[in-house]
């Protein structure tokens, strides 16, 4: 088969598994239940984007995702910090809060990203520096071969 | 997922004591291609969601092995036709790594869908917070010193124990031999 039929092919299974991936599974993201509160009210919700916590309050505490939606959550704080992120498991009500049923803060989250930066450069370098493109051929090609 | 040092330094640790000797450019091209494979599920679903926050529920299939699959058919054959192969499948056995990895580890979000298209059970076990993997960072790459020694001497062992023969020097050696027109 030519190559480039293969890769679009796969390229179109790609992009039907991504298209799948977003329409057909079956979690809410907070910013969809804030658009359509009445649809989630009542709904868990543990797919956040990057939840932060704002602030602590007695009954609860505030986050943020990462998208920019803060909102007031409901539950025990004890153990979460202010300007951590956050591991949360919650029920949406239609007035505009949640409800936590889970909550722990995500320790070490920001070394783990900013950790995870290294390898990526060095695998980067290291394939950079072992393969060229070939733009004739449009191919990685072994630059010791 | 646990770090990427941590993907890595398992992939190296896993990978380099199982390559063959004397085939130092070949075990050096796959290798990194292993790299890359243990890599790429993270740097093509949580890079992108750092990145662009809104695009999680899109970059979910990318971090499964479905998903991961086609992506490498897609990559292997952006190789030469003598590698799309092993290229394939070093990318594809670093990946399967990451999965490996990443089903041991603790998540509040459902992320471990290994059996996705098909279903969307979360196959993650909860056995260890991605977090506490961080202070074990200096003994995986301490770890990967010591293979590195290990691996040294046993080279410096085996050259020694069959040692490269040189040609006899000939008479007159040091002049340069013209060549036959």
């Amino acid at each position: 088969m030519n190559r480039w039929i293969a890769v679009m092919l796969l390229a179109a299974g790609l992009t039907g598994l991504l298209y799948y991936g977003a329409a057909g599974n079956p979690w809410v993201m907070l910013h969809e239940a804030l658009a359509r509160p009445d649809e989630y009210d009542g709904r868990v919700i543990n797919l956040f984007v990057f939840p932060k916590i704002e602030r602590i309050h007695a009954d609860g505490f505030d986050i943020r995702e990462a998208n920019g939606h803060p909102i007031r959550v409901y539950g025990d704080p004890a153990g979460l910090r202010a300007g951590e992120y956050v591991g949360l498991n919650a029920v949406f009500r239609k007035e505009g809060y949640l409800v936590a049923l889970e909550a722990s803060v995500s320790e070490r989250r920001r070394y783990k990203v900013f950790l995870s930066l290294f390898p990526v450069a060095v695998v980067g370098f290291l394939f950079m520096r072992t393969f060229r493109f070939n733009f004739r051929k449009m191919q990685f090609e072994a630059r010791d071969a | 997922m646990p770090d990427l040092i941590t993907h890595v330094a398992a992939a190296h640790l896993i990978r380099r004591p199982f390559e063959r000797s004397g085939r130092d450019a070949e075990n050096r091209r796959y290798r990194v291609l292993f790299y890359l494979g243990t890599i790429l599920p993270d740097v093509t679903s949580r890079a992108v969601n750092i990145a662009f926050p809104s695009s999680m529920k899109w970059t979910l299939a990318l971090h499964t092995p479905a998903g991961a699959l086609v992506l490498i058919g897609i990559l292997a054959l952006l190789f030469e036709p003598g590698m799309r192969k092993r290229a394939f499948g070093n990318l594809t056995a670093g990946a399967f790594l990451h999965f490996l990895l990443d089903t041991f580890q603790t998540s509040s979000t459902p992320v471990f869908f290994w059996l996705f298209p098909f279903s969307w059970a979360d196959c993650g076990l909860n056995w260890v917070d991605p977090g506490d993997l961080i202070p074990w960072i200096p003994v995986w790459l301490a770890g990967i010193g010591f293979l590195e020694l290990v691996l040294y001497l046993r080279r410096r062992r085996e050259s020694a124990s069959h040692p490269v023969e040189k040609p006899p020097l000939e008479s007159g050696s040091g002049q340069r031999k013209s060549r036959p027109a």
